[in-house]
């Protein structure tokens, strides 16, 4: 298994910890928005997402880096690095994992 | 006495929607050889050779790299076995610069001064720093070229290697491929561009209607009746 070089290491990392903050926004102001006015619930139990919703998301954000990549031509040179695509769907899966095992633990 | 093939697609087929595009061509790619795959627009050149490389997964057909079997090529696989792939659109990513490029190839795979070679033969020094999108079509084509001649490729499949090149460009882009040829490596190079294309070959192939037809070598293929009336337009 080939990694990256270290500028699309970077790279990818970066993109997916954006991707990942967006969509976050997204679904706790969403979820934010559906909870019954006057509940107590703390900010950060809207913060924390089951483990199915974690896989959902953190997929998701794969796929759009992937895309991503894919539009900016780096798929196919990175092939001819020897990097296979699931090692940059790999790559693109951290910042979403690790954010939320944080947010979990917190 | 002929090389053993490097890399063979053999039998492949491959339909998009319900449009069979091949329908059981085959590729054989020789280490020193330098072999073209000419045919019409829409015959399947392009689709053959990203079956060859991994790009694409054939309904059916096998291809070998090496003797080496591969029920579904990947050219993340192939090439870190040697093959290079350079595609018809633009390799070249839209965030790096050409010289980023050349030294991520060379970090991963060394190649000595093989990128040097490559940047004073394509005459691409004054591109070096610059991003993709702020070259030519051209430009781009050469600085692609470039990073394949900086991998020292085993085995290079090329789409259309000769498309939007000036003709003096075009015969610095020959001279590289001749070059690598001589250093052993296989070659596959797609194209219409037949005098270019014919002056480079060792071996020509013709596909039509989905299926290639092994031709011999350039002079070979230009006394083919059929071939030259039909792809060529001679006695038409």
């Amino acid at each position: 298994m080939a990694l990256p070089p270290g500028e699309f290491i970077r790279a990818i990392l970066f993109r997916g910890l954006v991707i990942w903050f967006g969509m976050k926004l997204v679904v706790t102001a969403g979820a934010a928005a559906l909870r019954q006015s006057g509940e107590t619930e703390s900010w950060l139990r809207v913060l924390q997402l089951t483990p199915s919703a974690v896989l959902l998301l953190t997929g998701f954000v794969t796929w759009l880096v992937i895309i991503d990549a894919g539009r900016r031509n780096e798929l196919l040179f990175l092939a001819n690095l020897g990097v296979a695509r699931y090692v940059i769907g790999s790559l693109a899966a951290v910042p979403s994992i690790t954010c939320e095992i944080i947010i979990g633990l917190m | 006495m002929t090389a053993a093939p490097l890399l063979v697609a053999e039998s492949i087929g491959k339909t998009f929607g319900t449009r069979r595009v091949l329908n059981s061509a085959s590729l054989w790619v020789r280490s020193g050889v330098i072999t073209v795959v000419v045919g019409r627009n829409g015959e399947g050149k392009s689709t053959l050779l990203k079956i060859a490389a991994g790009v694409l997964r054939p309904d059916f057909g096998t291809v070998r790299y090496r003797e080496e079997h591969f029920g579904r090529a990947r050219l993340a696989n192939l090439a870190s076995k040697g093959v290079f792939f350079l595609p018809e659109h633009p390799l070249l990513c839209t965030s790096f610069t050409v010289r980023d490029h050349l030294m991520m190839i060379q970090r991963r795979f060394g190649g000595g001064g093989a990128a040097d070679t490559a940047v004073e033969s394509l005459e691409i020094g004054e591109l070096l720093d610059r991003s993709p999108q702020s070259l030519s079509l051209g430009e781009r084509r050469r600085a692609d070229i470039a990073l394949a001649v900086a991998r020292r490729p085993d085995c290079l499949l090329a789409d259309e290697p000769f498309l939007r090149i000036t003709p003096k460009d075009a015969e610095a882009v020959a001279d590289v491929f001749r070059a690598l040829a001589t250093a052993g490596c296989a070659i596959a190079l797609t194209g219409h561009e037949v005098p270019m294309l014919f002056d480079v070959a060792d071996e020509v192939s013709w596909m039509t209607a989905g299926t290639t037809h092994p031709l011999g070598s350039p002079d070979n293929a230009r006394e083919h009746h059929q071939f030259g009336r039909e792809y060529l337009g001679i006695g038409l």
